[in-house]
């Protein structure tokens, strides 16, 4: 076993689960998948990029600060281009928000340029393990993505607010007929989704250069991994990114680095007709 | 306490409510009574603000009819919809802490609610038992205790109960209307949907009857139920008439 492929596919494959994470969000909070989650990741990397080099603060901070700009892209995200259409045909929102990623593509360019860009790293230097020289970014990735992940499992599972959004995402009208503001609780799932996804930006940055069009092919396989994993479940999300990041590492080394795309797309083949409910997928979710 | 003037309610172009008035005192039981599609669910939900209308709707003397659905609410005006509506995907404590939103809002953490919990949980003990079990999990008659309960949660100043009794056993149909009943002693009015007219008049005040989108009687329920019309339309006294 190749350690340091192991630790660079599951890096790259956990910044996925961000993205696919908040992809399944979003979905279980209003039946749409965000074609534009891809472009929080690069526009959340470019506010980290604008926080880190442009204003020189430290990278644990301009992380956070990203974040927290990347929660307003998010309502702003939600009010403009799902709010208007809540109540039309989802492919209707769909077109909306592949409307909207090409906006934040073309809007990371005018603010930001066309030159890749990067980062800080959040931890400088290797470790040695036995012969494998192991990034102590590949490392940070892995423990800021997975505390994230916890500090979302606890938001969601184990706070009031929490189960508001749920709530929410079951079931709007009765939401609404205990006197929770539905705009303000999608609103929330919105942020949240935006900013899981946009820390991974300002964590990927330092490792493969920023630049305006990452975004579309990070989202196409974050999709991915929700279809492996099952659609709409979150662990699967997060299994499901890492696998694809694994894929993506191993299959590239050993088996070709052009197909890597092509290999995930086998292994999504694979999966759905062994389990073609994904690996964490219920037969059919029933939305009540 | 509440007040409804000339309430006209639209589904698009159609019209389901053709001017209703109605009126629920402060501690009374009100039945609505009606067959199925007269537009009982339809006045309920013009009430909650989930249909478009027109007419006037007060509520403790505030005009509630332009008000959006949460804010109703959030007056104390709480509705516990047909179906049920229980939050399927949560544990049953979970949807009661939900239900405390028509008090306080949305906030970080559900703080101590210990005392309502107890309230609600000596009143249908049953919830009790099943506390930390999935809604969805729940028996019918559980589910509309359940349902009953996290309205109860958020004090209401008016319970609006619709069709409490579908789909239930006799049995817990009779356990669940005398805890209507008792709610009610405990001092809160409840204007009560239901199809099932004699249980309805039999626990009831006063009652209206709605036939497509206009109330056609109305009065004291001991006085309906003793009406000839209603006896024949409702109370399954059906002479020659449909043969
Ligand atoms: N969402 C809706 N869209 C269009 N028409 C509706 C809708 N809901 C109810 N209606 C119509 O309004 C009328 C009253 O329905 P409803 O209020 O559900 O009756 P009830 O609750 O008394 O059974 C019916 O004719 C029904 O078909
Ligand atoms: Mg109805």
């Amino acid at each position: 076993m190749n350690l340091q492929l192991l630790f660079s596919g599951f890096s790259t494959g956990i910044i996925y689960s961000l993205i696919a994470m908040g992809m399944v969000l979003i979905f279980r909070s209003v039946g749409i998948m965000n074609f534009a989650q891809g472009e929080f990741l690069m526009f959340g990397g470019y506010f980290c990029y604008m926080f880190n080099r442009l204003l020189d603060l430290p990278i644990g901070l301009s992380l956070i600060l990203a974040s927290i700009c990347m929660g307003f892209v998010g309502v702003v995200f939600m009010r403009t281009s799902y709010w208007p259409l809540r109540h039309a045909e989802s492919k209707a929102i769909i077109v909306s928000a592949m409307g909207a990623s090409i906006a934040l593509k073309e809007g990371a360019r005018l603010i930001w340029g066309a030159v890749p860009v990067t980062v800080d790293r959040a931890s400088e230097g290797v470790v040695n393990i036995g012969t494998a020289v192991i990034m102590k970014q590949n490392i940070a990735i892995i423990v800021i993505a997975f505390m994230v992940m916890v500090l979302i499992y606890l938001l969601l599972e184990k706070t009031f607010i929490g189960n508001i959004m749920q709530a929410t995402a079951q079931d709007q009208y009765m939401a609404s007929l205990t006197g929770i503001p539905v705009i303000v609780s999608i609103g929330m799932t919105f942020a949240i989704s935006a900013m899981i996804t946009g820390i991974g930006g300002g964590l990927l940055a330092p490792l493969f250069f920023l630049n305006n069009t990452m975004g579309t092919t990070a989202g196409a396989k974050a999709f991915a991994a929700i279809v492996i994993g099952g659609f709409g479940s979150v662990p699967g999300a997060i299994v499901g990114g890492i696998i694809v990041g694994l894929v993506e590492a191993f299959g590239g080394a050993y088996i070709s680095s052009t197909y890597q795309l092509v290999l995930i797309y086998v292994v999504l083949f694979i999966v759905l007709m062994l389990r073609p409910q994904g690996l964490f997928g219920e037969k059919i979710q029933e939305k009540a | 306490m509440l007040k409804i003037e000339n309430l006209v309610s639209h589904y698009k172009t159609i019209e389901a409510l053709h001017g209703i008035s109605l009126s629920v005192g402060s501690d009374e039981i009100v039945a609505l009574i009606g067959s199925n599609g007269a537009g009982k669910t339809t006045l309920l939900n013009s009430i909650s603000g989930h249909v478009t209308k027109s007419g006037l709707i007060e509520f403790n003397g505030t005009d509630i009819s332009n008000m959006p659905a949460h804010r109703i609410a959030r007056c104390g005006l709480l509705q516990v919809p047909e179906g049920r509506h229980v939050f399927p995907g949560l544990i049953v404590e979970e949807n009661l802490f939900v239900g405390t939103t028509a008090i306080t809002g949305i906030r970080l953490l559900a703080g101590n609610q210990k005392e309502k919990l107890d309230m609600v949980f000596s009143l249908f003990p049953r919830l009790e038992e099943r506390r930390t079990q999935l809604a969805w999990s729940l028996s019918g008659g559980e589910q509309q205790m359940l349902a009953i309960s996290r309205a109860l949660m958020g004090n209401p100043k008016l319970l609006m109960l619709d069709e409490p009794s579908m789909g239930l056993a006799p049995k817990v149909i009779e356990e669940l209307f005398g805890k209507i009943v008792e709610i009610n002693r405990l001092g809160t009015p409840v204007l009560l949907v239901e199809q099932n007219a004699k249980l309805a008049l039999s626990v009831s005040a006063r009652a209206y009857i709605l036939e497509r989108g206009n109330i056609t009687l109305e009065g004291p329920s001991e006085e309906l139920i003793s009406d000839e019309r209603v006896r024949e339309a409702y109370l399954g006294k059906r002479k020659s008439k449909n043969q």
